[in-house]
């Protein structure tokens, strides 16, 4: 749809949010949590924190939950009872919004979207996807672990978001970009002030330190460079930068339950464990973490770009700020770019 | 909506015991076999112990059933081993690629392969059987470690029995048994030792790596076969089976969407991740 | 130069010249000012990179049970107080000989919380470091080869804040309220086992939750599965966890592991006498049977 473009103070945005909430919407924001930020619900606009760069998690977990219920069986003789486990999807409170993310975030939506739908369609995350409404905050100031401008984005970008907001002194600027977007605040519109596209302050001049195609280019050709054994000798294959990740989609699928009742399930999985791709004749076609740390760069630079001329990363820098070793993929896909 | 994770219930016709540890189960949806093609897998599982990937093993033209052969070693497996002829499995698929049974008409087919790996040989095999006027000679070379490790040692002489074919069963050294009459020896020696030409042919082999590994050499160094004429197919380690799960990647290949079945000369532009 | 730095860099450039060891693993600076990461040199011209500060949180003991590090042999390793007691108990286990590896101690008097420093924190207090070294008795390492001394003032402890306070404060909990509150804790968890990888001392090669034969913890990433995994791993490390606290501060959602831990530490003390990781030739408290070991629970 054609962009549609308001301005809304500071004090009615906080009005709006709180009539989504008082509507029953169900509204996840940045919150503060045993010291630092999470995504949560809120019950007022006022336990929203918009003032952190970015959660210490991502809000994956609307997209893809911890764990999916894919169907739950039982069991009598011969007969297997299944009960489709979309039910309990499209049954679930649909008025979602995501209020205050980062652009970084809303842009690992369509990302994980092609996965979830290049071929076959998984159900599980459209029917999640398309019920979520997101409402971005530019950023002003990125820190050194972003990289969202090499991505092929940037820290204005909209790509993913519904309505993206940017702040200026005691009002926000607000650039409706979906339909989704628009239907959501079209009841609250007398808080809106509709302006022209010329009257939002343009997009800063964010410039890159690196080119990823670089990185993509050193991939192509060394996967046996010794960097990767070197440099991850400090890497102790803990999930956290898959886990943190907002475009990390692993996944394994299990059943739960007895051989009378259960269900099956499926559960955040991560390319840093040994027994992810541990055949069952005891190969192990990535024995060190050396290899594991590679598979996540060649999935997220090379594997998903081949196949869908995007990036599996948004640049959000996550995965390097949580790392107990320090690790940063930003330096290390610097690092990439400057071998080639 | 469709939830494409949910599974289908399949009815155990015949369950054969092949070796020790390997059998074959012959099932049937609505009292028949489903649609696929050689080379693809599905997933199959006792439901609550977990699914497992295998590929078919019987010709998509025989119609009265649809066939896997597995080895027990794990949970999942161990489950399907406990099931009796009239229970029903979960399964969901096909998936993945196929065989390319077009561009092979006309052409002679060499068929290798080595252990359980012979299951989607055994696939393809039958098929260029059921069609056995579209292909010209067919060789099938298939070896085990012992002669007890060998699958489908029933229908062995049926197979010999069409025209213009010949069939060469070996065991590794040592693993031979008194009475044995095949041959001795492991899959690339013997291989060597069959008169065979690239020239308008077309292989297929499937079995352990290193077998794979010295088979290809083999073919392509002493045989003069095109990389584009050597088939074979990858077994990476998968959950979803449709692009999604994040586990098989090589490369920039998904194995069980853009495979499981390459030709050496893809297999080559795959960096070593299998 | 900070003189510390250079006599790390000496030691290790002499380990590695002589032949002594073929890796020395320490810290060098990281990706800011306010974190230190692990290095691992192997060449003596790469000496020049180790460094240390208040900011060197990790415990470099855990590299020891990597393959890919097991591999280089003699091995030069850089450990505060509390890392050094993981060697102990790793030594004490079996899983490292003391033979293979030359302990590089550094005095410390404490290291920044890394969420604090994060925000800017750069001095040592009371405030700023972790519990675990507002209790610690090895601010000079048990067992060393080489010993650096600190540069940072001992810490001055006003008596005011209590460390792990809310151990007390679950102690005189119903157990209904004990079971609410870890239930709340757990729940965040997202199975992502950085808890185990950062354990120096969780080194099994097939770990419980990768057995499916039977399946002993479940795999879900909800209720049952978290706490089945939480608890599992609390009961394999009491009597042996050295309170390093890397599994907390490794956790991304920020569940308060080492109230399980630093609990499970004060009741093996106080029923078996045992403190773990303080004596490399004692036997593992829970590797030996006394016939005046604590032994109500059979009654």
């Amino acid at each position: 749809m054609e962009e549609k473009y308001f301005e809304i103070l500071a004090e009615d945005l906080k009005k709006f949010v709180n009539s989504l909430i008082s509507d029953n919407f169900n509204v996840i924001a940045p919150k503060d949590k045993d010291g630092d930020t999470f995504y949560g619900k809120i019950d007022k606009f006022d336990e929203a924190n918009l003032d952190i760069l970015l959660p210490k998690m991502s809000y994956k977990e609307y997209l893809l939950p911890k764990t999916e219920t894919l169907f739950e069986y039982s069991v009598s003789g011969v007969d297997v009872d299944i009960k489709d486990g979309l039910g309990a999807v499209t049954g679930e409170n649909k008025k979602r919004v995501i209020f205050g993310g980062r652009p970084c975030d809303a842009a690992a939506g369509p990302i994980m979207d092609k996965v979830f739908n290049w071929d076959y369609k998984d159900e599980f995350f459209n029917e999640r996807f398309k019920n979520l409404t997101i409402i971005s905050i530019a950023c002003k100031k990125p820190d050194n672990y972003c990289f969202c401008t090499e991505m092929q984005l940037s820290p204005e970008s909209s790509y993913g978001s519904d309505i993206l907001l940017k702040k200026e002194d005691n009002k926000y600027f607000a650039a409706v970009v979906s339909e989704k977007g628009l239907e959501l605040i079209t009841p609250y519109l007398s808080l809106f002030k509709e302006i022209t596209k010329a009257q939002i302050p343009a997009d800063k001049d964010w410039k890159k330190v690196f080119e990823i195609e670089k990185t993509k280019g050193f991939l192509d050709k060394n996967f046996e460079h010794n960097y990767f054994q070197d440099r991850f000798l400090s890497c102790i294959g803990c999930g956290i930068c898959t886990y943190t990740c907002p475009t990390c989609h692993c996944f394994d699928i299990q059943d739960e339950g007895n051989l009378k009742e259960g269900r099956r399930i499926r559960n955040w999985d991560s390319c840093q464990f040994a027994i992810f791709t541990l055949h069952t004749s005891g190969h192990n076609p990535r024995v060190t973490q050396g290899d594991r740390y590679r598979q996540r760069l060649m999935h997220k630079f090379k594997i998903y770009s081949e196949k869908f001329n995007k990036y599996l990363c948004v640049g959000c820098g996550r995965c390097s700020r949580n790392c107990p070793e320090d690790i940063d993929i930003k330096e290390v896909v610097k690092d990439l770019a400057g071998l080639i | 909506m469709e939830n494409i994770y949910l599974p289908k219930l399949a009815e155990i016709k015949e369950i054969i015991q092949e070796t020790n540890d390997t059998k074959t189960i012959r099932l049937a949806i609505n009292g028949g076999s489903i649609d696929f093609l050689p080379g693809q897998f599905g997933e199959f599982s006792v439901i609550g112990e977990g699914e497992s990937t295998f590929g078919f093993s019987s010709s998509p033209l025989r119609k009265e059933f649809f066939e896997f052969s597995f080895r027990t070693s794990g949970r999942a497996t161990t489950g399907i081993n406990g099931l009796n002829p009239g229970d029903k499995l979960s399964f969901r698929g096909p998936y993945g690629n196929y065989f390319d049974t077009v561009g092979m008409k006309g052409k002679n087919l060499v068929f290798v392969g080595g252990g359980i790996g012979m299951a989607p040989v055994k696939s393809i095999l039958e098929y260029c059987f059921d069609e056995r006027d579209d292909y010209g000679k067919i060789t099938v070379l298939y070896g085990a470690r012992t002669v007890n490790d060998l699958l489908y040692r029933n229908v062995f002489d049926d197979w010999k029995k069409y025209k213009n074919t010949e069939v060469v069963i070996t065991v590794d050294p040592g693993g031979e048994t008194p009475d044995w009459t095949g041959k001795v020896g492991f899959v690339p020696t013997i291989l060597e030792q069959l008169p065979l030409k690239g020239e308008n042919s077309i292989a297929v082999v499937c079995g352990p790596p290193i077998m794979i590994k010295f088979a290809l050499k083999s073919l392509e160094e002493k045989m003069g076969f095109d990389k584009e004429n050597i088939i074979t197919t990858l077994e990476n380690r998968m959950k979803c089976g449709l692009g999604k799960c994040g586990r098989c990647n090589v490369g920039s290949v998904y194995v069980c969407k853009d495979g499981p079945v390459f030709t050496a000369r893809e297999l080559e532009s795959l960096p070593n991740d299998f | 130069m900070a003189n510390i730095d250079e006599k790390l860099q000496k030691i290790a450039k002499d380990l590695l010249e002589s032949g002594e060891v073929s890796l020395v693993i320490g810290f060098a600076v990281g990706s800011n000012p306010q974190r230190m990461r692990p290095v691992f040199i192997t060449k003596a011209e790469d000496a020049n990179r180790l460094s240390f500060n208040h900011h060197a949180v990790q415990d470099l003991a855990v590299f020891l049970k990597k393959p890919e590090v097991k591999k280089f042999g003699k091995i030069g390793i850089v450990v505060k107080g509390c890392d050094e007691k993981a060697l102990n108990a790793l030594i004490q286990e079996y899983q490292v000989s003391r033979d293979n590896i030359k302990i590089i101690g550094v005095e410390c008097n404490g290291v920044i919380r890394q969420n604090l420093a994060d925000k800017g924190e750069t001095a040592v207090s009371e405030a700023s470091v972790y519990d675990k070294c507002l209790i610690c008795n090895e601010h000079t390492p048990i067992l060393y080869d080489y010993l650096v001394p600190s540069e940072d003032p001992k810490l001055n402890l006003s008596g005011n804040l209590k460390p792990y306070a809310r151990i007390e404060e679950l102690d005189s909990m119903s157990p209904e309220e004990k079971n609410s509150f870890w239930e709340k804790e757990f729940d965040k968890c997202i199975k992502c086992y950085a808890c185990r990888q950062a354990c120096p001392l969780c080194y099994c090669s097939r770990c419980i939750v990768e057995k499916n034969m039977p399946q002993w913890i479940d795999t879900n990433l909800e209720e049952t599965g978290n706490a089945q995994w939480n608890l599992i791993r609390a009961y394999h490390l009491s009597g042996r966890c050295i309170g390093c606290g890397e599994c907390e501060r490794a956790c991304p959602v920020n569940i308060p592991l080492m109230l399980i831990n630093e609990k499970m530490a004060r009741d093996v003390n106080n029923l078996f006498g045992y403190k773990s990781g303080l004596d490399i030739n004692a036997k593992p408290v829970f590797g030996v049977f006394s016939e005046s070991d604590f032994n109500e629970f059979i009654k």
